[in-house]
């Protein structure tokens, strides 16, 4: 028996409530221009009303939608499509990296590090420490296989710690510098 | 007290929270969005392509952040020949699609639900192109017109390419400026500049690009590697076109050349999986050879354009 049209939206509306709050952090996470911001979250909402009867099963929806919305981010980052005036001033006041890119709150050591490494480096960080994926919901998101998921987070990891040692390091010999009487440069 | 992982302290200085990423365009913005989304057609049956639903999206956006702040504002007016989408008003829903031949109401023929009734194009007055029944009253602010740019068009594919173009492998700074000079001055667009939106000097970047006609620019952006895994069903078709456009063929001899090469890979027009592809063909009478691009935004598209006979 076919879904009707009332289930199809009453499912519809179960999973975008559930997925609004988690979506929304996912994108304002990411990109500070509201306009951007806005653009991205209809996008991916609508892209999960288009492929409502495609998308998997209800316990990976959450981690396909992060997928859905990260090739969203990634084609505002491409600039693959035609923006407004507004959301051209809006990003060039928030300078040349304004809709591009992770935007930390703090410009602390961990932001640092967290800021050297690669785009992709951060986004499978970002989706474990952020958006609280699980190895399994990592692969899904990704659309890569448990394996490849694996080897990407033990890369990704150690080259986090590792430029998290060098910020310490280097805020430490800032300390000692400044305590010897030395300047900073 | 044990120093917290690092995943611990990355966690620790997350930007915003879900809870207030939720609250940030309101409950308003919220519903307006669940509100306007179902609404729309569902699109079963055709899937336009996800990244050229542009008119639609920023409409949506607009009404979130409208309700947010309480404020809605104009979209800026911008000239409709300068947009490479079209916007297809079947049944009443919309659904936007790539303009591959320079006619609005031809493109939108191609997708249209038969029997197609005759159709007409129109400058929406935001800027876009949309198409209805030429049977159907339009709006007021509508006007209408007949074609759209097809050297902009081609212009925007040629960036885009996964065969030779900027998603056919990482291009760094200056190969992706090289580039698109190189594009912008085939196709005629001798005056415009080339702009690089963002650089780094850590690491090393791989760039993506937009034409943008109302600046005369092709902005160059650091965009990371688009090129996927080689098994990656675009790839490998990319790879297998590859040598075509080396050759100099009629529009119908690339055409069966491409449907030969995809089916070979197992690819097809009509199942909807990860193989899926659309193949667009554009007559075009002064060409001497085709053209064939590959796109990927929903789906992969290969847009081939070319003289009907030697």
């Amino acid at each position: 028996m076919g879904v009707t049209v009332a289930q199809r939206r009453e499912r519809y509306e179960l999973l975008y409530r559930e997925l609004y709050g988690p979506i929304s952090g996912y994108v304002l996470r990411r990109v500070r221009n509201p306009e951007d911001a806005a653009e991205a979250i209809a996008e991916t909402f609508t892209t999960l009303w288009r492929r409502l009867d495609t998308c998997p099963g209800d316990e990976e929806v959450r981690p396909w939608l992060f997928g859905v919305a990260r090739k969203v981010l990634a084609n505002q980052r491409r600039g693959e499509r035609r923006r407004s005036a507004l959301a051209e001033r809006l990003t060039a006041d928030f300078g040349p990296s304004g809709a591009a890119g992770f935007v930390p709150a703090s410009d602390g050591r961990v932001a640092r590090a967290f800021a050297a490494l690669s785009e992709s480096d951060r986004e499978i960080l970002a989706l474990l420490a952020w958006e609280g994926l699980t190895r399994e919901e990592l692969s899904i998101s990704l659309g890569a296989s448990r394996a490849v998921v694996r080897l990407r987070l033990h890369r990704a990891r150690r080259r986090f710690e590792a430029a998290l040692e060098r910020e310490t390091r280097s805020a430490a010999a800032a300390r000692i510098r400044l305590s010897e009487g030395g300047e900073e440069t | 007290m044990s120093t917290p992982s690092p995943l611990e302290q990355l966690s620790r200085i997350a930007p915003i929270s879900d809870e207030e990423a939720a609250a940030v365009f309101g409950p308003a913005g919220r519903e307006q969005l669940l509100e306007a989304i179902t609404r729309l057609s569902p699109g079963r049956k055709r899937r336009a392509r996800l990244r050229h639903r542009r008119p639609l999206v920023i409409a949506l956006a607009a009404l979130v952040v409208a309700a947010a702040t309480g404020a809605g504002w104009a979209l800026t007016h911008r000239d409709a020949t300068e947009t490479t989408a079209v916007d297809c008003m079947i049944g009443g829903g919309t659904t936007v699609i790539d303009a591959t031949s320079g006619d609005p109401a031809a493109d939108c023929a191609a997708v249209w639900p038969a029997p197609v009734p005759k159709l007409q194009a129109y400058d929406n007055g935001l800027g876009g192109v949309a198409v209805i029944p030429s049977g159907e009253k339009p709006p007021a602010n509508w006007t209408p017109i007949q074609s759209q740019g097809v050297a902009l068009i081609e212009l925007q594919e040629a960036l885009d390419d996964n065969i030779n173009g900027l998603d056919s492998r990482c291009f760094d700074n200056p190969a992706a400026t090289t580039l698109a000079r190189r594009e912008l001055d085939r196709l005629g667009f001798v005056d415009w500049t080339v702009d690089v939106r963002s650089t780094s000097e850590t690491g090393h970047l791989c760039y993506g690009g937009f034409a943008d006609p109302q600046a005369k620019t092709v902005t160059l952006a650091a965009s990371g590697d688009q090129a996927g895994p080689r098994n990656w069903p675009p790839r490998q078709l990319a790879n297998s076109l590859r040598p075509l456009t080396r050759e100099c063929l009629t529009l119908p001899a690339m055409t069966r050349e491409v449907e030969q090469r995809a089916t070979a890979l197992g690819m097809s027009q009509t199942v909807e999986d990860s193989h899926n592809y659309k193949l667009s063909a554009a007559k075009d009478d002064t060409m001497r050879c085709a053209t064939v691009y590959e796109t990927v935004g929903g789906t992969i598209d290969v847009i081939v354009r070319g003289p009907a006979a030697p």
